[in-house]
C-alpha cells in the first residue's frame, strides 16, 4: 500500500520511452507524467503504441531506452508491492476454472489483497463466482479481468481497451463500477480508440499515433473538438489569413482555391463564409474524424497532411 | 494450478497392467522365482508416473497461450515460483496412478510386497519422476498448442520404450541406449521394491541429475 504522502507524488513517470519490434517503432520518445487520483485515457487509433506503452509501465515489456516509475518505484517492484493493477487485452483467463478459482488464485499470490468476494462485488460479477470461464460473454470476461485487477487492492490500475467488445449499455456498466475505485482517489490509466469513452470518464487524454504522443490536453479540449467539422470550399483568390479570421476556425489548409477549414461550430463559421466570400462554391460539411480533431488540437507542432486532395 | 488427478491418467495404467499381466503370464517361465505380475507392476508404476508428469507440459502450453502467464507475471510471484508450482503440480497427480496400479496388483493379481516394496513402487517412484513433470514442463515453455500433445505423446512413447517399460526382453543394444534415458532407471526404482535387483541408490542419483539438467534448461 502507498501512504496518502506518496499518493500525492506522480504515479506514473514516464520519460524518454522507447520500444522496437525489428523495423517497427511502436513507441517513440513518449514523455508522461500522470498525478495521483488522475484518470488518464491513453487514446489512439490501432498500432498507435497504446498497448507496447501500457506493457511497458506494468514491466512485461522492458524499454529499449527510457525510464519508468509508479509511485516511484520501477515497475517490476511496483508490481511485488502491490501498487500496481492491470487489465490485459484479451484472453488472460483459464479455460477450465471458475471466476472465483482465478480470482482466488491472483488474490493468493499478492501480499494484500482485497478478500476475494469484495473483488467480484466490485466488479459486478458476484453471481458468476462458480461460472467457468468458457461460459462467460465478452463482457463477463472483461468483468472477470477487472475484477482479477483489483483483487490486488492497487493504486494504480492500467486497462488495456478495457471495454473492447461491449455494447453501449455494458460499457456504461463496466464504468459505472470503475467509479467506485476512482472516488477512492487512486489513479487509472486506460487506454482505448472511443473518443466518447476519453471523453467521458479520463480527467486528461493523451493522443498517440505512430508511437508518439501527438495531443496531451484536458476533456474540456477534447470536448471542444469532438463538436468540430471540417468545411471544404473552392473560393477563387481566397487567402490563408482571410480563412483564418473566420469565427470558430481552429486550422486552415489552403491550396490553390481550394480551402479546407477545420472548425469548433460549423455554422457559425460556414454562415461568415458564405457572407464574406458570396462566390465560394462546392461547400461540404463534414464531421471531424478523430485524427483529425487530434491534429487539429496539435496544428502548431503538425500541420494537416490531408485536408485537400 | 490447481491439479487435477482424471479418472483416465489413474486408471489407465491399471488397466494397461492388468490386461498386460495376462499376456504376459502365460508366457512366463514357470519355474522363475519372480511373480511376473510384481515386474509388471514397477514397469506400469514408472509409466503412470511417467505420463502423469509429462502431462503437466499440456496445461503449461495451455496457460501460456491463454495469456495466464502473461497475468501471473503481474503478481508477485516469480517466474521460478511458477515453474517450482508446477512441478509439484506434477508430482501431485502422479500421486494416485502408481497407488490405483499397486491396488490393482495386489487385489486381482495376487501380488504380495513387504511394506518396503508397496512404498517402493508407490510414493518412492513418484518421487524418482520428478524429472519427467520437469521435462514435461519444458515441453509446455517451448512447444504450442497444437504439436505439444503430440511432443509428449511420441515422448513418452520413446521414453517407455528405452526405459524397459513394460519389459526388458530386448535385444541388448536396446538396454544400452535405454542407459541415458531417465526412464530406465524410473524403472530400476520400481524394480528394487520388488527386489528384482535394482539398486535404488544409484537410480536415485541418477533421477536427481537428470532433474537438474531439466530443470536448467526449463529456467533458462
Amino acid at each position: 500500500m502507498i501512504s496518502q504522502a506518496e499518493r500525492r507524488d506522480a504515479a506514473v513517470r514516464v520519460q524518454g520511452l522507447r520500444k522496437h519490434y525489428g523495423a517497427v517503432h511502436a513507441v517513440k520518445e513518449v514523455d508522461l507524467t500522470s498525478k495521483a487520483g488522475e484518470v488518464v485515457a491513453l487514446l489512439g487509433p490501432n498500432g498507435a503504441g497504446k498497448s507496447t506503452m501500457v506493457d511497458m509501465i506494468v514491466g512485461l515489456t522492458k524499454p529499449d531506452s527510457g525510464i519508468v516509475q509508479v509511485f516511484g518505484l520501477p515497475p517490476r517492484q511496483a508490481v511485488l508491492e502491490g501498487v500496481i493493477g492491470a487489465m490485459l487485452q484479451e484472453g488472460a483467463l483459464l479455460d477450465d476454472a471458475t471466476v472465483i478459482e482465478m480470482v482466488g488464485m491472483v488474490a493468493s499470490l499478492h501480499k494484500n489483497p482485497l478478500p476475494v468476494r469484495e473483488a467480484l462485488r466490485k466488479a459486478g460479477i458476484e453471481d458468476l463466482a462458480r461460472r467457468r470461464s468458457t461460459k462467460l460473454s465478452t463482457g463477463q470476461k472483461q468483468r472477470v479481468r477487472f475484477a482479477v485487477a483489483l483483487v490486488a487492492d492497487p493504486d494504480l490500475l492500467l486497462l488495456d481497451e478495457p471495454t473492447a467488445g461491449m455494447d453501449v449499455r455494458r460499457r456504461r456498466e463496466f464504468w459505472h463500477s470503475m467509479q467506485e475505485f476512482t472516488a477512492s482517489g487512486r489513479t487509472v490509466m486506460f487506454a482505448t480508440h472511443y473518443l466518447e469513452e476519453a471523453e467521458e470518464f479520463a480527467d486528461r487524454v493523451v493522443f498517440l499515433r505512430d508511437g508518439s504522443t501527438v495531443a496531451d490536453g484536458s476533456v474540456a479540449q477534447v470536448r471542444s473538438l469532438a463538436a468540430g467539422r471540417t468545411l471544404r470550399a473552392t473560393v477563387s483568390g481566397v487567402s490563408e489569413p482571410a480563412m483564418r479570421a473566420l469565427p470558430s476556425v481552429v486550422n486552415v489548409e489552403v491550396r490553390q482555391d481550394k480551402v479546407a477549414v477545420l472548425s469548433s461550430d460549423s455554422d457559425t463559421t460556414l454562415r461568415a463564409l458564405l457572407s464574406r466570400f458570396q462566390h465560394a462554391r462546392d461547400v461540404e460539411v463534414v464531421g471531424v474524424g478523430l485524427d483529425e480533431a487530434f491534429l487539429a488540437l496539435t496544428s502548431r507542432t503538425r500541420t494537416g497532411e490531408s485536408e485537400l486532395s | 494450478m490447481s491439479p487435477e488427478p482424471s479418472c483416465s491418467s489413474s486408471g489407465f495404467p491399471a488397466l494397461f497392467y492388468l490386461l498386460e499381466a495376462v499376456i504376459f503370464g502365460s508366457q512366463w517361465p514357470a519355474r522363475s522365482a519372480i511373480d511376473p505380475g510384481a515386474v509388471l507392476l514397477a514397469a506400469m508404476a514408472g509409466w503412470g508416473v511417467l505420463i502423469s508428469g509429462m502431462l503437466v507440459g499440456a496445461r503449461v502450453v495451455n496457460e501460456r497461450e491463454a495469456g495466464w502467464q502473461r497475468q501471473l507475471r503481474l503478481t508477485p510471484l516469480t517466474g521460478g515460483g511458477y515453474l517450482l508450482g508446477k512441478v509439484a503440480v506434477g508430482m501431485l497427480v502422479s500421486i494416485p496412478p502408481p497407488i490405483v496400479l499397486a491396488l490393482a496388483a495386489a487385489l486381482f493379481r495376487d501380488v504380495r510386497l513387504d511394506l518396503g516394496g508397496w512404498l517402493f513402487v508407490t510414493l518412492v517412484i513418484t518421487l524418482g519422476g520428478t524429472p519427467f513433470a520437469i521435462l514435461g514442463l519444458l515441453i509446455g515453455q517451448f512447444g504450442n498448442k497444437k504439436n505439444t500433445q503430440q511432443i509428449i505423446i511420441i515422448g513418452m512413447l520413446v521414453l517407455a520404450i528405452f526405459g524397459g517399460i513394460p519389459l526388458d526382453a530386448l535385444p541388448a543394444w536396446f538396454s544400452y541406449i535405454g542407459y541415458a534415458t531417465p526412464s530406465c532407471w524410473l524403472t530400476d526404482l520400481g524394480r528394487a521394491g520388488i527386489e528384482m535387483g535394482g539398486d535404488p541408490m544409484r537410480a536415485g542419483m541418477i533421477l536427481l541429475i537428470r532433474c537438474d539438467a531439466d530443470r536448467r534448461r526449463a529456467t533458462a
